[in-house]
Order: C-alpha cells, then structure tokens, then sequence
C-alpha cells in the first residue's frame, strides 16, 4: 500500500556510479565536462524539485561485524561500482526518474546511474508484518 | 553520507526479529534527529534500474534485493568528523545481523572543479 510502483509519484534517488573519469582527461576536456554538468544540474533543478544533491568524497570506509567485533574497512576501493554522488528528488514515476537519469552528462564518460525509488516503510517492518499475516491465515 | 549495503542479512530474520531490528533501527534514527546528528534518511525500494552507456541506452534491472552490495538505504549526517560519522556507524542495529554501513564524506567541492582547478594550476594539457 505504502511502496511506490512504476506509476507511483513519489521521491527518487539517483546515485551516479563510476571511476574518477575527470582525473584522466586533459584541461581542456575538464572544462567541457564541467560546463555540462553545471549545465545538467542546473536544468535538472529547473524542472524538478531536487531535495538534496551532492558529490561525495573517494574516501571512505565500510564497517561490518567481523567474528564478533566492529571491524572498518577503507580507504574506499576505486571501482566501476563506486558511488561518486547522489540526487534525491521528487518523479511522477519510475519512468520519468530514468528518462532523467538518460540525460546525465557522466554516461558518457563510462559512468553509471542507478535509479532507486526511496521507500516510505522500513522493509523489514514490512516483511515482518507480511510473515505474521502469513502465519494468522496458516492458523486459523 | 551512511549508505547501509546488502540486505540479505534481513532474509534469515524471524518475524520478531525483523521488528526488533526495525525499532531499534527506527530509535536509533530518532535519537540521531533529536541530537541534529542526521538530516535525512530513507530505505530504498529494491526495484530500480542501472542506466548506463552512451544516451543512457542500456537500462538494466538490478539485482538490488538479496544482493551483498546493492544499496538498502541511506542516511544524511550533519558531524564534524569522519570519526564521528564512523561512531554513528558502528551503532547500527543490522550490524549484529550482518548489515555492513559504507561511510562517505561528502565532498566539499565537486570534484570536476577541484580537478579543473589543479589542472590549470599544473598547466596540465592532453
């Protein structure tokens, strides 16, 4: 009732995935590059209600419970996979989050947007919820 | 940035479980607002798509459940230091199950500008 569908109205985020793609280009191409990024945001912003957007830093590091204790990993790996940056903003659909996500400038440096519609319940309250209703109809 | 990775830990969760976990989840969220610690904070549908190639031409499916990276949720921090953000990431209920919280600084300049930036200062051409 509550997890948005392909129709659904809601919040999207984009998370932009890829290497460092700028380190390798010449000043010239930086400039280019840069001129159509701003440009995209900017557009972006102008045509839908961005709630948050921003680059993130290559370091970083993952924690995890490793036999029985806190364990942090990092520096941050470099990788195709790697999380660059993100915008959080409002879509009439899943449709129309990925016709944006087409027009970023950075796929054309080899990067990747993954689209991900934000949930408005914590999935594992969900689930938990269906389970029961599961068992209740197993039981009566 | 607190991007909570894998959820395939959620799967081997009996039902009281996955409740126990989602409140103290919740509370901690809640402890972290009242602090002014978080700013924002989501789960993510597990649908979705990866956009890639020239013009976004390849549009692919995830997986983005049962997997050990796709990106469960995320929370905005407002902290004055990694390790303080890192603290924060320890506290996380899922921990115990084998959620694992990828912490990211948010950068403080694109990075295209501070690269662009260099590369003038170095007279850096192709």
């Amino acid at each position: 009732m509550s997890t948005p569908t392909t129709t659904t109205a809601g919040e999207y985020l984009l998370l932009f995935r890829g290497r460092e793609w700028y380190n390798d280009l010449s000043a010239e191409e930086l400039q280019k590059a840069l001129g159509q990024t701003k440009a995209w945001f900017e557009r972006v912003s102008s045509q839908v209600k961005v709630k948050a957007s921003q680059p993130l830093a290559r370091e970083g590091a993952t924690v995890s419970l490793k036999n029985g204790r806190v364990v942090t990993d990092g520096p941050y790996a470099e990788s195709k996979e790697a999380i660059g940056g993100y915008l959080l903003f409002e879509a009439g659909s899943l449709e129309e989050a990925i016709a944006l996500a087409k027009t970023c400038p950075t796929l054309a440096y080899d990067c990747a947007v993954e689209v991900r519609p934000v949930g408005t319940e914590c999935p594992m309250s969900a689930r938990a919820r269906q389970l029961e209703q599961a068992q209740e109809l197993v039981n009566a | 940035m607190l991007l909570f990775r894998g959820n395939e830990w959620q799967k081997g969760l009996s039902p009281e479980e996955m409740q126990t976990v989602a409140s103290r989840w919740m509370a901690w969220f809640s402890g972290l607002k009242d602090q002014g610690k978080v700013t924002a904070g989501s789960p993510l549908e597990a649908q979705g798509k990866l956009v890639s190639g020239k013009n976004g031409r390849v549009v692919a499916d995830g997986p983005f459940a049962e997997s050990k990276e796709a990106v469960g949720g995320y929370f905005l921090l407002q902290v004055k230091s990694m390790d303080e953000a890192l603290a924060i990431a320890k506290e996380c209920p899922g921990l115990a199950y084998g959620a694992v919280v990828e912490v990211r600084p948010v950068a403080e300049a694109c990075p295209l500008i501070a690269e662009f930036a260099e590369a003038q200062l170095t007279g850096a051409t192709a």
